[in-house]
């Protein structure tokens, strides 16, 4: 690969970078703002022009080893399976001089070489790297070698830059959308569907949102949950809370009914609804619980598990409906009642400023779960929504645009074969500024 | 503030905060300038930052300015930097303040906030105005993140430190130095606006600087 320095001077054409760059690649301009760093830049002719104090054939032979994908993707990764170097007192750069090249060496333009190096491995970009890495812990390079060719298709109607990557962290892989309708019964539908957002994409992140569903004799249960995006494997934690919740609901609802104690009552008496404000706070307090269990039966900290939780219940009650809702976080729930309007579920948990929210991990949720539980007695349900911030904020404020939610939606999954695809296929509509991960669950009326 | 901002929009603020003193002529306000073209273009190929940063610039020698308000990354236009007189840090900080209070918005039922302000303060010296107590108000109010770049030998990281946390120190003047800086800044500012950090946690974590950066622990 290391040509002899007669040809150092010809190896310089560039080439312009070809579309759907092999996923682990560092495109040309990447590597050449990396070199640009180091006083070197490409001249209009495509050769490349160095500052007297650049260390050329070190730069040329990474030049090199960037420009080639086919041969040198395996010294490259070779490279990297010596994780070692440094403890037995080689260095990369030792490795590239002894392929020719005659420079001094100076530790800083180790690190760099090291740096690109990683990089192309790692298929993650070295400017937008969230932390320094140490050589050490550059992923295994015979995990790489099943990792899937990306082509960078944006989605139709898309900003132009936004990139779609496979995340290079293999543990705990979810899918990039999913989606579920409960079997058809009751006069009513239960269906979910949750994408990952444009912003995970380009950053080949996982997506971290989840849901549950249920239905328990006259019950429908709706449970979402966004795992934080600064906790490393939220998108575990969102999963395990929104399970553990269905699954409490589903349990205790079995059997349960709110009483009629007077046909003409318009609501349950306040002692009636007690032992389900229990169920969704207890919700909450084991959805908390099971995160616990798992981050230490993981060995990791719970605050990686980070993740907001709602959820909502619907029963009809006396010929009218009771809807009630808890939540911990960001997102909305909101109820469709014709012809009255929007009825705004719960309340989101928000900072001064925006990205601030609390989580189940966050201090304290456990002794404060009452205030956060709601009830609604409607006359005349048409559909519930239990959103992740993803979609919430697409409908803010949600007094004012939750019924554009509900006018939007709703004629879309009518189609009575297929009410997830539609549901799939909706979520995904294109706005600027919204880039998070999107999930949406919803009750209908089942369409005649 | 303009009326006719989307409710639902979040935007990322980054305020720029430039030494313009007398030191400053020549090379280094010139890299300074270069710096943030750099800046710009590198921000203007994030499709994140496209959609949510929105910058503004203050200067400062004898006095401060706000060079540019708070402005959407597509509507930015360099603003001019010339270099000369002090150097009137607690000018520039309390400028910041008011700025801050002014443009950046704040999380209410109807409108949903900004971001965390994200701060770049680069100076090449030591204030010459009265700037403890702006100092101590701009570390208190926990923007985003606010980190100090000092270039150059008159620089006391002390000062810096009574600011924010983040110091970083850049080992000479010569224009990539100042380039590196700005990639770095650019880099951070879209490492930033893809973290979210819960309610009263530590502050975000930041890219691996560039060798030509120090940062001061």
């Amino acid at each position: 690969m290391a040509d002899s320095s007669a040809n150092r001077d010809r190896e310089s054409a560039v080439t312009p970078p070809e579309v759907g760059v092999p996923h682990g690649y560092l495109d040309d301009k990447d590597v050449l703002q990396e070199l640009a760093t180091w006083g070197c830049s490409k001249r209009h002719d495509g050769s490349l022009e160095y500052a007297k104090s650049a260390p050329r054939p070190i730069l040329e032979c990474l030049w090199r080893v960037c420009r080639a994908r086919d041969i040198e993707r395996e010294v490259v990764l070779g490279f990297l399976r010596r994780r070692k170097i440094r403890e037995r007192g080689n260095s990369i750069v030792d490795e590239l001089r002894s392929m020719g090249n005659d420079a001094q060496a100076p530790s800083h333009i180790e690190e760099f070489v090291v740096r690109v190096l990683e990089s192309i491995a790692s298929g993650i970009k070295q400017a937008q790297s969230k932390e320094a890495r140490p050589i050490a812990d550059a992923p295994c390079p015979r995990e790489l070698s099943g990792a899937t060719v990306v082509t960078p298709e944006p989605r139709s109607g898309t900003h132009a830059l936004w990139q779609v990557h496979e995340p290079t962290d293999r543990a705990d892989p979810v899918s990039h959308e999913v989606g579920e309708s409960l079997p058809a019964g009751d006069g009513w539908c239960v269906v979910a569907a949750s994408v990952r957002g444009k912003h995970h994409a380009h950053r080949a992140l996982w997506r971290d949102d989840s849901y549950a569903l249920g239905r328990q004799d006259a019950w429908h249960v709706l449970v979402v949950g966004d795992g934080a995006g600064s906790s490393r494997l939220s998108r575990v934690g969102s999963r395990v809370a929104c399970d553990a919740m269905r699954n409490h609901l589903m349990s205790v609802l079995a059997g349960k009914a709110v009483p009629v104690r007077d046909i003409a009552a318009t609501q349950p008496k306040e002692e009636d609804l007690l032992p389900i404000k229990s169920c969704l706070t207890d919700g909450v307090k084991i959805a908390i619980a099971a995160l616990r269990v798992e981050s230490e039966g993981r060995g990791i900290a719970f605050g990686d598990l980070s993740t907001t939780l709602l959820a909502l219940i619907h029963a009809p009650w006396n010929g009218r409906h009771l809807i009630a809702c808890v939540q911990v976080g960001d997102g909305a729930m909101g109820l469709w009642n014709e012809p009255s309007g929007i009825t705004v579920m719960g309340q989101p948990d928000s900072g001064e400023f925006s990205g601030e929210t609390l989580f189940l991990t966050s201090g304290n949720i456990e002794t404060e779960l009452d205030r956060r539980v709601y009830f609604h007695i409607s006359k005349s349900l048409a559909a519930a929504a239990v959103m992740t911030d993803g979609v919430a904020d697409d409908y803010f404020p949600a007094d004012q645009r939750l019924p554009d939610l509900f006018r939007e939606v709703l004629p879309s999954v009518a189609h009575p074969n297929e009410p997830k695809a539609a549901l799939l296929e909706w979520i995904k509509y294109e706005k600027k500024g919204s880039s998070d991960d999107r999930t949406v669950a919803l009750l209908y009326r089942s369409p005649r | 503030m303009p009326d006719n901002l989307d409710p639902a929009m979040r935007r990322m603020p980054v305020y720029l905060l430039l030494d313009c003193s007398t030191s400053m002529e020549g090379e280094s306000v010139e890299a300074v300038k270069q710096g943030v073209k750099y800046l710009l273009s590198e921000l203007r190929g994030d499709p994140d930052a496209i959609e949510r940063v929105w910058i503004s610039v203050i200067t400062f020698d004898s006095s401060a300015r706000q060079v540019v308000p708070l402005t959407e990354l597509e509507q930015f236009k360099e603003p001019p930097l010339t270099a000369n007189g002090s150097t009137a840090l607690g000018d520039a900080l309390r400028l910041l303040l008011k700025s801050v209070d002014q443009e950046v918005r704040k999380t209410t039922p109807t409108q949903k906030g900004d971001y965390r302000p994200l701060v770049f303060l680069m100076t090449d010296g030591e204030p010459t105005d009265s700037w403890e107590s702006a100092a101590d108000e701009v570390k208190r109010r926990r923007f985003g993140n606010i980190i100090a770049c000092g270039a150059g030998p008159s620089v006391r990281t002390e000062t810096l430190k009574r600011i924010t946390e983040i110091v970083v120190l850049l080992n000479d003047y010569k224009p990539e130095t100042f380039k590196a800086f700005f990639k770095w800044v650019s880099a951070s500012v879209v490492t930033t606006s893809q973290k979210i950090a819960a309610k009263g946690e530590a502050p975000l974590d930041l890219p691996a600087p560039p060798p030509q950066i120090q940062i001061i622990p």
